[in-house]
């Protein structure tokens, strides 16, 4: 595209005018080569438009005045020399730590003469987002809560937004705007709401929480998402000894031995909703060799298999669990167990019912 | 005079007598089934009792609780059992195996004491709460306490004589924070110390129960930090061991946090799951924080106390795991080991120095670390050397070689950086590695 000079001088001239009627406009201008009010013939696009510290950024010029595939480009970065070439119309960099400010500037010169230059702040800022579901796991069990149905989860935005003055910005300062399955919940989103708690990802689905942290004055911003996704929930049984307690670090499988005439088992329900094995929510249908068991109604987690006659055995577990607060949420699972001998075998059958155990 | 009601004889015989008889055997019935009950319940109240350290009996200088018993008899094949406050079998003074397993039963937490220039392992015993000292040089087992608390899931350690003790009770966590009794001896023992203690006995563990609820702690020399549920969030409190002058510095909406000391410093990690990004923060005594780990899958980490460099573990949605090590500059340097975090400890005496316990395989098929944490899956693990100032790499030890297949869970080295102390994940015994050929 060409324009004749009476043109461009008029453009100039208004841009220049324009600019100055822009509040604070006068401070936008320290260019390299001083060509004061030229920016709006060049468009400097930023990728990614919020960028992490440390993350390498990549800026884009266009321009609907100038051609840029024949002309001479230069970029600066904080008013160094970094790149310069015929139709260079992109530049990478790398951005500093968070509450670092550096300027990126590109003068571009038409084959026509016509000369214009723009910049942009490099602001780096991050958000890391953090998240639990409220899902039952074991006491001191090492691991994350995972959300099975039926479950909520909590997700918090700790942003790292630090302002000129080196200080981050407090939570109170910075406005959240969250997504969810890219849906904006404006219900959950506002000034110092970084936590939010939601129900959790449907059976087999996944939810994608997304957020968008910003300074009250607009000039910090970042952005993050991630992905929930929802888990099956998982059937550990462990043996319960009465001096050991629940041995959580070595769950028993098919083959295990349990270690006395008589021995406890008991279940945990990872990842279900409910807040303890023994909810009254949670129904247990176990069953030994194929015959049903009735477990104690207050810890229905556990079952007592006890050995008849004192003789080594195999005992086949199996157990079908359902959460009647989740709609959604049952679990099953089977074991082959071994009980072996060195203790003394009561004349009783398992906790509730006569049985092999 | 009213008249008497005439007994018919023949209606008696015909009704009543049924009647009764039937009566008189439902009664027995129940009188029997009634009996059976009870001696149900009282064998399961043996055990409650039993766990709860009731009719056992109480140590002397030759203890013979089966508590003790439990854990000493089953003392490595060393030892063979023993019953005294410490146990001296024939050859005590023979140092121990390079490899050895302090005792056959689960203890809930293993650390090192010094005194003066003798080095011990001293182990929580699980089912007891019991302390015990290990010399690994001498293979004395001495026993420190006495007093019972069953079902240790957990344990602590502070100054020269502290332990915390967590289990889980009907109303949930509890922790017990307490020391051992100076009556008896303080210190690691000396073998004139050994004796003295088989003379007087273990003493107490005397303290304090700490709030009930309480999701993690750690334990300093003379200070602890725990984190627990504060008004509809966690927070993150410092107190003295028995739980005084408590202050709280860090708050969260997040339950999930791991803690551990580094020095002056406490690194707070969220729980790991694969493909699950997690963060990790440095907290000051003062209440400062900063992000040091963001959004990293599966992240697991241990800070060096005296450089504060990072060693961390990362486990892609595809199972692939990572070990690095953020120096405090940040940089990054990647270990040429597939292990998680959980399983490395820094070397006190060489900082730049990291051993961690590296499986032979990684079972496929497993989500990790979350099949491991569930004690589903358990590794055959060797111990690696990793110099991060130099990239120098050696294996420091293969449990192989004495026979065994270790699962090794939060290895520590003690201060002079000449063992290794560990539990197995799998069996929850405490162990002990000679790091340096003597």
């Amino acid at each position: 595209m060409t324009r004749t000079p009476a043109t461009r001088t008029w453009l100039i001239a208004f841009a220049t005018i324009a600019i100055f009627m822009l509040p604070g406009g006068s401070q936008a201008i320290s260019l390299p080569l001083g060509l004061s009010g030229t920016q709006y013939l060049l468009s400097l696009a930023e990728s990614p438009a919020a960028p992490a510290p440390g993350e390498t950024v990549l800026f884009t010029l266009s321009s609907t005045a100038i051609d840029l595939p024949s002309a001479t480009i230069s970029w600066y970065l904080d008013g160094t020399a970094e790149a310069s070439g015929v139709g260079v119309t992109t530049f990478a960099t790398q951005s500093g730590a968070a509450g670092s400010t550096h300027t990126v500037s590109v003068v571009a010169e038409g084959s026509d003469g016509t000369a214009a230059e723009t910049k942009a702040t490099l602001r780096p800022a991050a958000v890391s987002l953090q998240w639990e579901a409220d899902s039952y796991v074991p006491p001191f069990y090492r691991g994350r809560a995972l959300p099975a149905a039926g479950t909520s989860v909590t997700v918090h935005a700790d942003a790292q937004l630090v302002g000129s003055g080196g200080a981050a910005l407090p939570a109170s300062s910075i406005r959240y705007q969250w997504s969810v399955n890219g849906t904006p919940r404006a219900d959950l989103s506002g000034n110092g709401r970084d936590t939010i708690t939601i129900a959790g990802p449907m059976p087999h689905g996944a939810l994608v929480v997304a957020v968008t942290a910003s300074a009250d004055d607009g000039t910090y911003q970042a952005a993050a998402q991630t992905r929930i996704a929802a888990v099956t929930p998982v059937l550990d049984l462990y043996a319960a000894d009465p001096l050991l307690g629940i041995r959580y670090g070595d769950a028993l499988s098919n083959g295990s031995t349990l270690s006395a005439g008589k021995a406890t088992i008991a279940l945990a329900p990872y990842y279900m909703a409910a807040a303890s094995p023994d909810s009254s929510a949670l129904s247990y249908r176990w069953e030994v060799n194929g015959d049903p068991v009735l477990a104690d109604p207050g810890t229905p987690s556990r079952l007592t298999l006890a050995l008849s006659g004192g003789a080594a055995g195999a005992a086949a577990v199996s157990l079908a669990l359902s959460d009647s607060l989740a709609a959604f949420q049952s679990a099953s699972g089977a074991w082959q167990l071994m009980v072996s001998a060195n203790a003394a075998s009561t004349p009783f059958g398992s906790a509730a019912k006569a049985n092999p155990f | 005079m009213p008249r008497l009601p005439r007994i018919d004889l023949a209606r008696f015989y015909r009704y009543a007598m049924p009647v009764t008889v039937a009566a008189i055997i439902l009664i027995l019935i129940a009188l029997g089934i009634w009996f059976l009950y009870l001696h149900e319940k009282q064998s399961v109240t043996d055990a409650v009792s039993a766990g709860r350290g009731l009719g056992t009996d109480v140590s002397s200088a030759f203890p013979g609780g089966s508590a003790y018993q439990n854990v000493v008899s089953a003392v490595s094949s060393v030892f063979g059992g023993g019953t005294s406050a410490t146990s001296t079998p024939a050859g005590a003074t023979k140092a121990a195996p390079q490899l050895w397993e302090v005792a056959t039963a689960p203890a809930a937490s293993i650390t090192f004491a010094k005194d003066g220039t003798s080095t011990v392992a001293r182990f929580l015993d699980a089912a007891s709460g019991n302390i015990f000292d290990a010399d690994p040089a001498t293979s004395v087992i001495a026993r420190r306490t006495k007093t019972l608390m069953p079902r240790i899931a957990q344990g602590a350690w502070y100054g020269e004589e502290g332990a915390v003790l967590r289990y889980e009770d009907n109303a949930g966590i509890e922790t017990f924070s307490g020391s051992i009794n100076a009556a008896t001896t303080t210190g690691s023992l000396s073998a004139t110390e050994a004796q003295a203690l088989a003379a007087n006995g273990p003493g107490d563990l005397e303290g304090a129960m700490l709030p009930r609820g309480i999701l993690d702690l750690v334990a300093a020399s003379s200070s602890i930090f725990y984190i627990a549920p504060y008004n509809g969030e966690y927070a993150g409190t410092i107190a003295k061991p028995d739980g005084s002058d408590a202050k709280r510095i860090w708050t969260s909406p997040l339950a999930e946090w791991r803690a551990q000391l580094a020095g002056n410093r406490i690194l707070l990690v969220q729980a790991a799951s694969e493909g699950v990004t997690g963060s990790a923060y440095e907290l000051g005594t003062d209440g400062s924080s900063s992000l040091v780990l963001a959004n990293l899958p599966g992240l697991a980490a241990r800070e060096n106390a005296t450089t504060h460099a990072i060693l961390y573990s990362t486990v892609g949605g595809s199972g692939a795991i990572t070990l690095s090590v953020r120096a405090s500059d940040g940089k990054v340097q990647t270990l040429p080991f597939a292990t998680f975090a959980d399983k490395c400890a820094w070397d006190p005496a060489a900082p730049s120095v990291v051993y961690c316990a590296v499986p032979h395989a990684i079972p496929q098929g497993s989500v990790l670390p979350d099949a491991w944490y569930r004690g589903e899956v358990h590794f055959d693990d060797a111990i690696w050397r990793f110099d991060t100032a130099t990239g120098s790499v050696s294996q420091a030890y293969d449990p192989h070689a004495a026979n065994r297949s270790l699962d090794i869970l939060d290895p520590m080295v003690s201060p002079d950086g000449t063992y290794l102390a560990f539990r197995d994940a799998a069996s929850g015994t405490g162990w002990v590695l000679r790091l340096t050929a003597k």
